[in-house]
């Protein structure tokens, strides 16, 4: 993601799609009873120029939204511009109501993007179809240009579906 | 007069709310109301942190950290010069952890943070000696990582960890409503020594 002189974000589209292909095949391939959750989450992410801005009133910023699948077996995939395209695993804690994530993918903010890792702390609350969820996401990663550390983050709210 | 009278009371309270939170950290992490039916064995340990401060850019910071049982405390510090002026940086994170993924040697973390930077203006000469002073500016917010302990368990007491935090800020009122926050993240190499 590059800033262009006029202050727009210019994003090139065709490698985030290979990411998402890729990653979403890893998600496939782990062991799954298929039947999972979906998460859709908003929040200003922090994205390398300072913490993160207020979310927009309406939220219509594309740069505040993530969209998760979790597998019955708690393989995640998540998508958002920034703090990036990720795959890992979730473990329970708490009684299973909140998660840790780990795993790895492409870290993108507007100092620039590239392979690294990502951790996160969720909490969902309870619910047969929708569940509320929180949570907090840091991404760190190489921007494959500069060969120099990004590192954004992300504290996110939204609902979780149950599929 | 009347600044220097509020940046010796700034001063004064900044060392009363510095020694009250060690104090609190430090009887939090020996109670040994934690000993029991904790996954973890005791651990203290000093090491070396980067701080990025939102823009991508590390500073280096000193770090004293503390492990009791399920709790962990981590203490860090730096601080830089421009000229008269000096900045001095605390971060205070007490938090919970658990064991992640079996018996890897990885946890994760979640508690509270706490932040002190202080803005010290110290002029010699004579005639601008009125500009000094001393300013705290607190913050609380949430505390969240990962760390590793890597080192093999057969060279206990020996003990070593690389822990990557984030200490979340809300920026103001407006953060808890609007998501808006600060972060400062840490990445720290720790090494110590062990007890079981």
């Amino acid at each position: 993601m590059k800033r262009t002189r006029t202050g727009r974000y210019r994003i090139s589209i065709a490698p985030y799609i290979l990411c998402v292909a890729f990653f979403l095949s890893l998600t496939l391939a782990a062991p799954t009873a298929f039947a999972g959750a979906l998460t859709v989450h908003v929040g200003p992410p922090g994205i390398g120029s300072g913490g993160a801005n207020p979310l927009s009133i309406p939220p219509v910023d594309i740069l505040e939204y993530e969209v998760e699948y979790i597998t019955s077996h708690d393989f995640e995939t998540s998508l958002s511009v920034s703090p990036g395209i990720f795959f890992g695993q979730r473990t329970r804690i708490l009684g299973g109501s909140a998660y840790v994530g780990l795993g790895g993918g492409i870290v993108i903010d507007t100092n620039g993007a590239g392979p690294g890792a990502y951790s996160s702390i969720g909490y969902n609350t309870s619910g047969s179809f929708i569940q509320f969820n929180m949570e907090v996401k840091q991404a760190i990663g190489i921007d494959s240009k500069s060969h120099k550390l990004i590192s954004p983050y992300a504290l996110r709210i939204g609902a979780t579906f149950v599929l | 007069m009347q600044l220097l009278r509020v940046s010796r009371l700034n001063h004064r309270s900044h060392n009363l709310a510095l020694g009250l939170l060690i104090r609190v950290a430090v009887a939090l992490t020996f109670s040994p109301a934690f000993l029991a039916g904790q996954a973890f064995a005791a651990e203290y340990g000093i090491g070396y942190g980067a701080i990025d401060q939102g823009d991508d850019r590390l500073e280096p910071a000193a770090n004293v950290h503390a492990g009791l049982g399920n709790y962990v405390v981590n203490l860090y510090y730096y601080g830089r010069e421009f000229g008269p002026i000096r900045q001095d940086t605390y971060l205070l994170g007490v938090a919970h952890r658990w064991p992640i993924f079996g018996g890897s040697g990885l946890s994760a973390h979640f508690g509270i943070s706490l932040l002190d930077e202080r803005i010290r203006i110290k002029y010699l000469a004579a005639q601008y000696k009125a500009n000094n002073s001393v300013e705290d500016n607190f913050n609380v917010g949430v505390n969240f990582g990962v760390a590793w302990a890597f080192l093999p368990k057969g060279i206990a007491p020996i003990w070593a960890q690389i822990a990557w935090d984030s200490h979340i800020y809300p920026a103001g009122l407006e953060g808890g409503i609007l998501l808006s926050s600060g972060r400062k993240q840490v990445i720290s190499l720790a090494v110590g020594v062990e007890f079981k």
